[in-house]
């Protein structure tokens, strides 16, 4: 099945793509957190995840044609 | 006398024109080690906790750590302390810049102002001489202006100077002291204490060198930091973005304050974001004393009514949320000149945007009306009114006399159930971090001694997942995530540590944005920076040590100025839940919170009244402190 990664802001960084999307086909039952290990952004990166629009963790789930928006980690300031 | 620091501070007393030079001890520096620690040392010898914070007898105290002016990343602070006009509460604000390192390498570690000169006057310290100066002139003047003028006077344009602007001279209680018209000493109302004591300037030129112990290890940790930090994803994303590149991962996960921290989401976040201030009006990247991480961003705006002066720098995440998402404003360039206005004023821009949405919400809810407002519609997302009320904020026009006291003392006076809306916590609003989708961050809230400050530790989210910034502070003891939204032991255990550890930052001179967990330096190399520095042999235990004997200083001086249990709260807000967004519905709850804090009295050593025990006092060598 198919997802797409959106990278946001300094993640982009990681990506070929100047506008930080990624397309990638994964398998049925893929978590978040596996999908992460793909792409090279260091662990922890990652600071808010959102699903389709809804705020998840790295054990979510995805399905076909599932978005996935990755923030960086935001520590204040 | 230990390397790192010159080994001289001077008191300067206004009222009488006389100058002392003081040369502590060996013990006192090693014990206080600068900055927050030496405020409140002086507070607490010298000022009585009953004392008016604008009146002759509080004294306005700068003070150096012993690692300010260290050629390495982020060491550039300096802390500015009295009590507080705000707050009635001990007072602290650092900033970075080039001020601290200038006034080390002129010959003093810190200086302590003290009494009320009758005349505008302005302190000008060239190496050995210290010359109090006619300010006449100066007086009325923005930032930009004096600067200029007092540069052309004594013939120098690398003079650096610390001043006030017109905020502080009208004692707006949360005017702020800013270098370099664009590094703030921004909270806690440090300004108008200047103000009070008709101090406009405080301008530097040093020639000398500061003394460290080993240079070539300083070297070394310098070199290791340049060439891992683009690697530290924090580290790079300040290089890339500044601080505003927080504005749209706040908003993505619900918590950027919005209409007054009633919601958690702003439609129009994009508009105001680090990536939109780059691609528009982002003139270069800047930054304070040898540093490479460069977070800083100048502005340049060229439009008739909003021109903006990239002299003034640009406006940082705090600042374009606070006139930004807090006001529903979504105007880029309305917010680069709100903060281009503020520090021509001299106005904390947290404050001063916090004051204008409190305004916004009294509207909305019939508190205030447009009379009151002399005919301007005071509503959310009216970017019309934002420059206009800095305005009168900054002169204590008409309506801007009442704000200017800080939003507490309005709602006082406005009374119709404003106090009901207040965001405050020992008088001081909230900075733009949400403590419903951090809770950590609402723990320092609330404990803080300088009020609602969301840099008393590293917030919750940088420990809530295994990961790089986790893993920063493992040599501090914390091993595990915590969930941002724990309120358990951990969660206390957690925040008591950095707390610690980020009191010894305002100790010494270091910015947060150096050191781990929001830099990239690891913990242990700090530690080498100071052995380095100082000669000692200094390990983290001591280091942790100092830090919380700061934060037991700082809470004595509160006790004997009266706060109680009771300020250490947060506001109704935050126990409501958000109304909009990704986290709508989250709350704190209430008795769950309070159980936190007094899980923290009990850890800290502290009674059920939050008051440190005797035996705490002890153990941290603070038997002369009486409470």
């Amino acid at each position: 099945m198919e997802v797409t990664i959106q990278l946001i802001s300094v993640l982009k960084r990681h990506c070929g793509d100047p506008a930080g999307k990624i397309v990638m086909t994964v398998d049925e039952g893929t978590r978040i957190g596996q999908v992460l290990e793909k792409i090279p952004i260091v662990k922890g990166e990652a600071g808010t995840i959102v699903l389709n629009s809804k705020l998840v963790q790295e054990d979510a789930v995805l399905r076909d044609g599932d978005v996935v928006e990755l923030y960086p980690v935001m520590g204040g300031g | 006398m230990a390397n790192g620091y010159i080994g001289k501070i001077a008191r300067i007393n206004l009222t009488t024109g006389e100058i002392n030079i003081e040369k502590p001890d060996d013990l006192f520096y090693r014990t206080y080690i600068g900055g927050k620690g030496f405020i409140a040392y002086y507070l607490l010898k010298e000022v009585p906790a009953d004392t008016d914070p604008l009146g002759e007898h509080n004294k306005l105290i700068f003070a150096c750590g012993v690692l300010t002016g260290v050629p390495a990343a982020g060491m550039p602070r300096f802390a500015a302390g009295a009590k507080s006009p705000l707050t009635g509460a001990f007072g602290q604000s650092d900033a970075g810049g080039f001020w601290g390192p200038e006034l080390k390498k002129a010959g003093y570690d810190g200086l302590i102002i003290e009494g009320k000169s009758p005349t505008p006057v302005y302190l000008y310290i060239n190496d050995d001489e210290i010359q109090i100066k006619d300010a006449k002139k100066l007086w009325g003047l923005d930032t930009g202006e004096a600067q200029e003028a007092i540069r052309r006077e004594n013939g120098s344009n690398s003079i650096r100077i610390a001043q006030i602007g017109i905020g502080g001279e009208n004692l707006v209680r949360y005017s702020c002291i800013i270098n370099e018209l664009k590094h703030a000493n921004g909270r806690n109302g440090m300004g108008a204490v200047m103000g009070s004591k008709k101090l406009k300037a405080i301008a530097v030129k040093g020639s000398g060198k500061i003394p460290f112990a080993d240079e070539n290890k300083i070297k070394g940790i310098s070199k290791k930091f340049l060439e891992i930090y683009m690697n530290n994803p924090l580290s790079r994303g300040l290089y890339e973005y500044g601080t505003a590149g927080g504005i749209a991962g706040q908003n993505a996960a619900g918590i950027l304050p919005t209409r007054n921290f009633i919601n958690g989401e702003f439609g129009g976040a994009k508009n105001i974001s680090g990536e939109t201030m780059a691609d528009t009006i982002i003139k270069k990247r800047e930054g304070c004393y040898s540093c490479a991480v460069r977070c800083k961003r100048a502005v340049e705006v060229q439009e008739e009514g909003i021109s903006v002066d990239s002299k003034f720098g640009g406006p940082e995440y705090e600042t374009l949320a606070a006139f930004g998402s807090l006001c529903e404003i979504d105007d880029l360039k309305i917010i680069a000149k709100a903060n281009e206005l503020c520090n021509r004023y001299g106005l904390d821009t947290i404050s001063t945007g916090c004051s204008i949405a409190f305004a916004m919400e009294c509207t909305s809810r019939g508190i205030l009306n447009k009379e009151f407002f002399e005919g301007m519609e005071v509503t959310f997302g009216n970017s019309s009114v934002i420059l206009p009320m800095i305005e009168k904020i900054a002169k204590r026009e008409g309506f801007g006399d009442i704000l200017a006291e800080g939003t507490e003392a309005a709602a006082k006076k406005i009374g119709n159930g404003a106090q009901d809306i207040l965001l405050t916590v020992k008088g001081q609003e909230l900075p733009m971090h949400d403590p419903r989708g951090k809770t950590g961050v609402g723990i320092g809230y609330a404990v803080s001694e300088s009020g609602a400050d969301h840099m008393r530790a590293g917030h919750d989210t940088l420990f809530s997942k295994e990961g790089f910034s986790l893993d920063s502070v493992k040599p501090l003891g914390i091993l595990e995530p915590v969930d941002v939204y724990d309120l358990s032991s951990k969660k206390v255990r957690n925040f008591i540590y950095l707390h610690d550890w980020w009191s010894f930052f305002d100790m010494a001179g270091i910015c947060d944005f150096g050191p781990a967990p929001r830099g990239a330096m690891p913990v242990n190399d700090v530690v080498e920076l100071l052995q380095a520095a100082a000669g000692w042999d200094i390990s983290l235990w001591e280091i942790m040590k100092a830090g919380e004997r700061s934060i037991n200083m700082a809470r004595c001086f509160n006790i004997k100025a009266g706060l109680k249990k009771g300020d250490d709260m947060l506001p109704e807000r935050l126990f409501e839940p958000l109304k909009n967004g990704r986290q709508k519905g989250t709350s704190i709850n209430k008795d769950e919170f309070a159980r936190a804090i007094s899980l923290y009295y009990s850890m800290m050593g502290w009674n059920e009244d939050g008051i440190p025990l005797r035996s705490k006092l002890g153990e941290l060598n603070l038997d002369w402190v009486e409470i």
